[in-house]
């Protein structure tokens, strides 16, 4: 009786072994179909000029770098789309910071000091997940003409504004499971709060610090509308690839090249910290 | 112990203050800012206090209702002009009537019952004309026309047209009988197409081959130019032709009765066949056409929305059930289908556009995808969807984690199918995940903005695929309307919050039923 089923058992593996390989070969196919768009621009980026209206899907004839070497150097609205790049970086690297800092000493506070005004502020900074952009828009826009701060400086005081929220929200789950216990001691040897908090409570957040550091990073990079109506044209990298497409003829090489100039940042980014970026999503939704 | 206290708030707000500060100033100010606008006439454009108000306004009904601080600052900057008669604002001197001073401005002006033209109250105004179909055709349902063949297209373009396309777009269309005898006197069917008849066209009606013909006849001289452009004109406007009229008021020799028989032959010849390639024309152009219909902002963006959630969700769901599966690649296939989520939107709609441009015709045999209305609004769905995807298959992923393995183990030896096992315990255990996933996904494709933007740089509307949040971006910086792209936006912000509320209702009763 027990052999018959261990038998059976071993029979059934063997199909779900043979079904599971099935679904692998099925979903590598699907994966590739799916990337294809990617792999795609990748290649073409390193043809020679026009060659993506003649030779589309097949590999370069020709492997050139020519096509990163313009791009770098082509100069839209004044503005180098290296130059672009490194406003964009600048950009993300400051607001990211900054909103790692006040939403995680912000949620800290919150956490720490239970009452009805804290219970109300977390709920008031949970609040701004219902406003669509376009509703702040508009106002937005005046509000940085009030301010005179239609720069990259304003853009970087936007972000943190409209980060904290998401910020506030992550550190709040985070800290609310860590143990208020070391900060009390460190509080009774006399450290000040702020003492307290950066040499034993942030250090403690690292894991959250880094996912929304990189969840934060990513949108900032890929930010679009805001600086779209806040900035000059040009000034940071995404408004750069409608240099290379002209009314009559479309420099496909360069639009390529710059395409993947502006993605590879992101999706270095992402593959190393994968980890973090895809627990702060799942964290995200559960505690959503 | 007082002073703990004190020192205990004092750090509190010390810490809570950057962010709140910042969160209200970027993000609070501004939804009460929008709400505010959106009951104005504003353009988007037009400064909010006056540039000019005539003098007799300014000293008779402003200045006397002002108090005396209110009268002082706003005589800081309008003088009085007496050329125009006005009082005009003037910045010199780097003083400008900007941020805090335009409120101050704006409030003595208001104090004193001043009503600015350009930026006013006009209370629900803007909310009821989103609504009515005169302030925007484009909002509704609609069909428009496109002309198969347009003014100025060679009659090359209609030498050969298919049966269906000729018998159902083009014949049945023309009301004219004397129109329809002549189209129908001109066109043979041969195969799949009906073809023009060239021998009526020797010279494919154009102009300047019969010009080339008149050039050489001595007695009509330079005179063949007026006399072209006058049949032509004929033709194009549907008047029937007079030649000899015609030929009399342009050619002296013609009116003098100098002209020689064969001249006046071959400037009849020719001009029949310009009269008849003018009129073949005009025929061609006023009934040759398909109309092709478009869904409007609303009707689009329920469209877009509800198939992205759709797609996202569903193959986000079936991609996170094979990645749960024991296979070996799952953490490079995880990160192949997430890839595209980590892209802007922008760089999405520039691969898809050089795809749907370079592969897809080759791939398909059909060169016309973007361009083409009636699948454009599919296709923004099919980005959206690829773009989007691996976000939510994330959610499912970790959803999937909390299904306990003992009970879908012990459920198999019990003797459930593998259906039977994804219905009754896999699919219960995810109703959190789907939760969760609906909620992001409804109010984020509401939301969608960048990838049809970037697909369809300043087409969306000619194609039908122009959103909400697109017409709205529109009606406040292309059209001049930022009041009433506030009303919109707080409307859009209204719906999304009934639909997702809705939906979180219905989903939470499921995982309450559990």
């Amino acid at each position: 009786m027990k052999n018959l089923q261990k038998r059976n058992n071993r029979g059934g593996l063997r199909r779900r072994k043979t079904i599971l390989l099935v679904l692998e070969i099925f979903m590598i196919i699907a994966a590739l179909v799916f990337i294809y768009p990617v792999v795609f621009v990748f290649i073409n980026a390193f043809k020679i000029g026009s060659e993506i209206t003649t030779n589309p899907i097949g590999f370069p004839s020709k492997v050139t770098l020519e096509n990163f070497h313009r791009v770098l150097t082509v100069s839209g609205d004044g503005i180098t789309f290296f130059r672009a790049l490194l406003n964009t970086f600048v950009v993300a690297a400051i607001s990211v910071t900054g909103i790692i800092l006040i939403s995680s000493m912000a949620a800290w506070a919150l956490v720490r000091n239970v009452g009805a005004l804290s219970g109300f502020l977390f709920f008031f900074f949970a609040f701004f997940l219902v406003i669509p952009f376009q509703v702040i828009m508009v106002p937005l826009v005046v509000l940085a003409t009030d301010m005179s701060s239609m720069s990259l400086f304003g853009l970087v005081l936007m972000y943190l504004g409209l980060g904290a929220p998401t910020g506030v929200f992550f550190y709040h789950g985070f800290i609310k499971g860590v143990p208020a216990t070391l900060e009390e001691s460190a509080s009774i040897d006399g450290a000040g709060p702020f003492r307290t908090f950066f040499q034993v409570v942030f250090p403690l957040l690292t894991s959250i610090t880094v996912t929304v550091g990189i969840l934060d990073l990513i949108w900032v990079w890929n930010d679009f509308l805001l600086p779209f109506i806040i900035l000059k044209k040009g000034t940071l990298v995404l408004f750069q690839f409608s240099n290379f497409t002209g009314t009559f003829s479309t420099d496909y090489g360069g639009q390529t090249a710059s395409l993947v100039l502006t993605a590879t940042p992101v999706v270095i980014l992402f593959l190393s910290m994968q980890k973090y970026y895809i627990k702060g999503i799942a964290a995200g939704a559960v505690k959503g | 112990m007082v002073i703990n206290k004190t020192k205990k708030w004092t750090t509190f707000a010390v810490f809570v203050t950057p962010a709140l500060a910042l969160y209200i100033i970027f993000a609070i100010i501004p939804l009460f800012m929008g709400t505010w606008l959106s009951t104005t006439n504003w353009d988007g454009v037009s400064p909010w206090v006056p540039v000019q108000i005539p003098i007799d306004v300014f000293e008779n009904e402003i200045l006397p209702d002002l108090t005396s601080s209110q009268r002082e600052f706003l005589l800081g900057f309008y003088l009085r002009d007496d050329g125009q008669g006005t009082y005009r604002k003037q910045e010199t001197g780097g003083r400008n009537l900007r941020g805090l001073r335009k409120y101050r401005a704006m409030a003595a002006f208001s104090s004193a019952g001043y009503v600015n033209d350009n930026f006013h109250f006009v209370g629900l105004t803007n909310y009821r004309s989103v609504f009515s179909s005169e302030s925007d055709p484009a909002f509704w349902p609609r069909k428009v026309r496109v002309n198969r063949f347009k003014t100025g297209d060679p009659l090359s373009k209609a030498a050969a047209i298919p049966i269906e396309e000729f018998e159902d777009y083009f014949l049945v269309r023309i009301r004219d009988s004397e129109d329809k005898a002549f189209i129908e006197s001109l066109y043979k069917k041969d195969g799949d197409f009906y073809l023009l008849d060239s021998g009526r066209f020797p010279r494919k009606g154009q102009k300047f081959a019969i010009a080339g013909e008149l050039i050489e006849l001595e007695d009509v001289g330079d005179f063949w130019e007026p006399f072209l452009d006058a049949v032509e004109e004929a033709g194009l406007e549907g008047d029937s032709p007079d030649i000899a009229a015609i030929a009399r008021s342009t050619i002296p020799a013609v009116r003098e009765g100098t002209i020689g028989s064969e001249s006046m032959e071959a400037l009849e010849r020719g001009a029949r066949e310009l009269f008849d390639a003018a009129r073949l024309k005009r025929v061609l152009n006023e009934n040759w056409f398909v109309e092709s219909r478009r869904m409007g902002v609303l009707l689009f963006t329920v469209f877009f929305s509800f198939f992205n959630v759709l797609l996202v969700n569903l193959s986000a769901l079936l991609i996170a059930l094979a990645l749960d599966q024991k296979i070996k690649t799952k953490n490079i296939l995880r990160s192949v289908f997430f890839i595209p989520n980590v892209l802007s939107m922008i760089v999405v709609a520039f691969i898809w556009q050089l795809v749907f441009s370079h592969v897809f015709p080759i791939l398909t045999g059909m060169d016309r995808w973007l361009s083409n209305p009636d699948v454009a609004p599919v296709l923004t769905v099919v980005v959206a969807t690829w773009q989007g995807m691996g976000y939510y298959m994330i959610i499912y992923l970790a959803g999937l984690q909390n299904v306990p393995q003992d009970i879908l183990e012990s459920a198999a030896i019990d003797g459930a199918g593998g259906f039977r096992r994804f219905s009754k315990i896999i699919l219960p255990m995810l109703v959190p995940a789907f939760t969760i996933a609906l909620f992001l996904s409804i109010s984020g494709s509401l939301k969608t903005f960048d990838i049809i933007f970037a697909l369809y740089p300043s087409t969306t509307r000619n194609m039908g695929v122009e959103n909400l949040t697109i017409n709205i971006y529109r009606n406040a910086f292309v059209d001049r309307q930022a009041g009433m792209a506030n009303a919109k936006a707080i409307l859009l912000m209204l719906a999304i919050g009934l639909v997702t509320g809705l939906q979180l209702r219905a989903t939470k009763n499921k995982e309450v039923e559990l």
